[in-house]
């Protein structure tokens, strides 16, 4: 009876703390979900409308005619191969290298670990373009190098094969991070009990480590697959020339005929959007039920890398063959045509031309300044607001018991299922007609970026959020501190490497960013991703060459300090 | 059986000693432990025998075949070492289910060697039935308890029938009444089988009432090797008495041998008798090693104890159920004693603390 005694104020002490918290967040945290419903509602909404209403009558005509310009059956089947076969390529050649990597005794692990990850820094725009330096039929690399061999032109990657190739090795680092964090995870001991039952390393590798990797590979290949659906940079610069038609670049297409067919586009949209959502479903439904599987992990264990013996340094060059034409080939090709003074295929001649004339041009163009400039405005605006932003959220989602948390975390997680083309064509047709001055702004892309970039913000700030002890925040209230004091003089230092990570992650993204950004905007809102694809469309291929290796370089450098600080959080983002 | 000798692992390219030259035997169907703090090197010991490590010096030879030697160049592959190995976390596949976790080593040998269906199902039943997991083989492996684990892990090292049975601290992920029950379960398993086994763990408790033979480690070598009663009885170090049920040690210098392999020695508190038979000469420094349930506490001034007894303050007690924990102060010293619930003492109390001169045991002094 004592115990009541005790406990009763006690309770009815916490309970009217908490009621006054509430009243002073509850306005901040009412707005926060309004913006986001706002965000990623609204253009769904709209999208839906415009593709089944014309006039404000329902109609079917928009879907109609879209498949009818072009062959719903193939344009889905391409999009499937495209997507299937650069998964597969991504994921296979991405888990052989962190299992290398991660879990074996190959030299220089640290540095392969690095090189792994290069092709990411590079902007998926800039990547296709020096694949098509190297691999053009005509005037490419590789096929001028090997054409006393084996003939002109014999490597076309303007193909259904030279996409699958290039978003595959583009999409590779993807799977290589996401099955090395697997493998590091993964308990040695499973691995060694099956060395010491009798089995040698390739048995216990099929009979054990695979199957252990598969709710890491399922999701994997889910999440890859979804990237290469949504991909529109490959297809639309190798698949166009050729033909070979995918949804993103049909989106593309419809809006960039005069007029633009705004339903073409929305019934191209929805149908995309469809296969996103159902991948992204596939995920969080495997993703659920692969927790079986982390039982035995979690126990405190020094990995033992595997003993290669004798395959120590095939197994180096096996790596080396991979970083050098996913990352060295590109990279080499994209200098070499910055250093020319007109494009040319590479030749010893070429060797002796060079020049930093394009760089030097670059300096000097109007243009080129003002994108640079809105790219780094937008970048810093849209990393801030959205770390800031999903800060306050995270907080609702971790710490509060309020129902219908779920909702909020739900819909800032879902712009991760729409494609940025989608999101485009559903913003164009918002800012066309809202009386708000946005569209012709850099506003529009700023909201683009916020909506894109949300699901990367949310996801970040809450891991930060459960790592910070929840009775640091009670023994603030307790002092006396309000909750906005609490949530500035407490949490934010203590979330600050984690939200600083997101940060830098949102910058990276933001400044790689095409589709999006493509459909959306208007001249003298350019910014650098748009500048490179237009330099490509008019021929100017040493400047555009010299501004990707700039871009490169900074891309890298953002790369750099978002890995150190995700090493030193022991979270690994991607 | 299993001979090591002058085994060295070194890490991070030489600069830190694991194993700093470790050499022991294990005869036939001996239960053998190595004991030590953690970071002493013992599971590195063991993994270099399950070959999961390979050594930088020495030699393992089992059952009369060299499995590591750095002069003969040999280095048998861990699949090929035949030995049974019980990991701490149990490593338990958790994509099989217990049937086929316990018949995994039966499936991947050498096609020659692999027995025929029929038989790898009577063995993976009969194992089954000993570790009493008969009823549970078509379980998912994840459904098990951790006992029940622990008790598959056994079965998948047992299927073989190894000559030599590795356990990597197998009780430790246990809670207390469970891993009561393991030991002696474990114990039982190994006289019934009639494996040898070498043991690792950092519980003295497991050790010593597990073990034909202990050897206590520490920094990478070998402290003192003999059988539980005369590690516990007669410690060899200053670490060993300490390591193995927290001794009293008080440090002194003998001062004179009286009849009867009585010592006199000098120490911080005054003299005390011990008895020795060993010839220590005068001047010697020595450690004067008493178990706390040797120590005895009366309420009485000054008794007899031949003379080993002083004034001292019960500073702390701790009431264990069927004993009860003294700190006292003596002079100088903290000493532990253990001692019946009715011959406790009360808190803050001055006592007369004793302990006869036989149960003291001397070992070398440092230094």
């Amino acid at each position: 009876m004592q115990h009541v005694g005790d406990a009763t104020p006690r309770k009815r002490g916490l309970a009217s703390l908490r009621r006054r918290l509430f009243r002073a967040e509850t306005p901040l945290l009412a707005g926060t979900v309004v913006l986001i419903g706002y965000l990623t509602l609204l253009p769904l909404g709209y999208l839906l409308w415009q593709a089944f209403f014309d006039d404000g009558t329902f109609t079917l005509d928009f879907f109609r005619e879209a498949y009818a310009a072009y062959g719903l059956g193939e344009l889905a089947w391409n999009s499937l191969v495209f997507a299937f076969g650069s998964t597969v390529l991504a994921v296979t050649v991405g888990t052989a290298l962190a299992y290398v990597v991660v879990r074996t005794d190959v030299p220089w692990r640290t540095l392969l670990f690095v090189a792994a990850l290069v092709p990411l820094i590079v902007p998926g725009v800039l990547y296709t373009i020096a694949w098509i330096f190297l691999a053009s039929p005509r005037t490419g690399a590789l096929n001028k190098l090997l054409e006393p061999l084996f003939g002109p032109g014999k490597i076309d990657v303007f193909s259904m094969w030279g996409m699958i190739l290039v978003e595959g090795l583009h999409l590779a680092p993807l799977a290589f991070l996401l099955m090395a964090a697997a493998f590091r995870s993964m308990d040695p001991a499973l691995e060694e009990a099956a060395v010491t039952s009798g089995a040698r390393p390739l048995t216990a590798f099929w009979r054990v480590t695979l199957p252990l990797m598969r709710p890491a590979l399922s999701a994997s290949i889910l999440i890859l697959a979804i990237r290469a659906v949504e991909a529109f940079e490959v297809p639309a610069l190798l698949g166009l020339p050729d033909g070979t038609w995918v949804f993103t670049s049909r989106i593309w297409r419809s809006l960039g005929e005069y007029p633009p067919a705004f339903g073409q586009a929305g019934a191209y949209a929805l149908s995309l959007l469809t296969l996103a959502l159902i991948g992204v479903l596939a995920h969080t439904i495997l993703s659920r039920r692969g927790r079986s599987f982390q039982t035995v992990t979690g126990k405190g264990f020094r990995p033992r890398p595997v003993r290669l013996g004798a395959w120590r340094w095939p197994a180096l060059a096996a790596v080396l063959a991979y970083v050098a034409v996913a990352a060295v080939l590109p990279l080499l090709v994209l200098f070499y045509v910055s250093t020319q003074p007109f494009y040319s295929s590479v030749s010893l001649e070429g060797l002796s031309q060079m020049t930093l004339e394009s760089y030097r041009q670059l300096l000097g163009d109007e243009q080129l300044l003002g994108a640079a400039r809105n790219s780094l405005l937008l970048g810093v605006g849209c990393a801030t607001a959205v770390m800031l932003s999903m800060a306050v959220v995270s907080w609702l989602l971790v710490r509060t018991r309020i129902r219908g948390r779920w909702l909020v975390d739900g819909l800032a997680f879902l712009p991760i299922a729409i494609p940025g083309l989608v999101l485009g064509v559903a913003l164009l047709i918002i800012y066309l007609r809202a009386p708000v001055p946005v569209y012709g702004t850099l506003w529009i892309l700023f909201i683009a970026y916020f909506t894109r970039f949300m699901p990367y913000g949310i996801r970040s700030s809450s891991i930060s959020m459960a790592q910070v002890g929840r009775e640091l925040e009670e023994s603030a209230h307790v002092c006396g501190a309000s909750w906005w004091s609490t949530f500035r003089r407490v949490l934010l230092p203590l979330m600050l490497p984690g939200l600083v990570a997101g940060w830098i992650y949102i910058m990276l993204v933001s400044l790689r960013e095409l589709s999006t950004s493509i459909l959306l905007y208007s001249p003298g809102n350019e910014v650098l991703s748009i500048v490179i694809w237009e330099r490509y469309e008019n021929g100017a291929f040493p400047e555009l060459a010299a501004l990707g290796m700039l871009m490169v370089l900074v891309t890298g450098a953002l790369a750099a300090a978002a890995y150190r600080l995700s090493i030193k959080r022991g979270v690994r983002g991607v | 059986m299993l001979t090591v000798r002058d085994l060295v692992k070194r890490y991070d390219g030489g600069k830190v000693q694991a194993v700093a030259g470790v050499s022991f035997e294990v005869p036939e169907s001996q239960f053998f432990t190595l004991l030590g703090p953690s970071g002493c090197g013992k599971t590195t010991t063991l993994r270099c025998l399950a070959g999961l490590e390979r050594p930088d010096a020495g030699e393992i030879v089992l059952a009369r075949r060299t499995l590591y030697s750095d002069r003969e160049a040999i280095d048998v592959r861990a699949s090929d070492r035949g030995v049974g190995l019980v990991f701490q976390s149990y490593a338990i596949w958790p994509h099989m289910n217990v049937h086929d976790n316990v018949a995994f080593p039966l499936t991947v040998g050498p096609r020659r060697r692999r027995l025929s269906k029929r038989e790898i199902r009577e063995r993976v039943e009969h194992v089954l039935s000993v570790v009493k997991l008969d009823e549970l083989a078509a379980r998912p492996a994840t459904d098990l308890s951790g006992g029940q684990q622990q008790r598959l892990a056994l079965g998948r090292a047992l299927v073989m029938q190894p000559p030599l049975l590795l356990l990597d601290e197998p009780l430790s992920n246990l809670d207390a009444r469970l891993r009561e029950e393991m030991r002696v379960e474990l114990k039982r398993l190994q006289r019934e089988l009639n494996v040898t086994a070498v043991y690792v763990t950092h519980d003295q408790v497991e050790a010593l009432a597990m073990s034909n033979t202990i050897a206590i480690m520490a920094e990478g070598r070998i402290e003192q090797i003999g059988p539980p009663r005369e590690i516990y009885q007669r410690p060899a170090s200053r670490f060993v008495a300490d390591f193995v049920g927290g001794a009293n040690i008080i440090d002194g210098v003998v001062a004179r041998r009286e009849p009867n392999n009585v010592l006199r020695i000098e120490t911080p508190i005054g003299p005390l008798r011990a008895v020795s038979t060993f010839p220590y000469v005068a001047a010697a420094r020595v450690l004067v090693v008493v178990r706390p349930e040797h120590v005895t506490l009366s309420a009485n001034d000054l008794g007899q104890d031949g003379g080993n007894s002083w004034r001292g303050r019960v500073l702390g007690t701790g009431y264990m159920g069927d004993t009860v924990d003294h700190i006292v102060t003596v002079g100088v010293l903290t000493l532990r004693a253990r001692t019946a619930p009715q011959a406790s003492a009360v808190h803050g109390t001055e006592v007369t603390v004793g302990f006869a001169p036989a149960d003291c045991v001397l070992v070398p002094g440092d230094g």
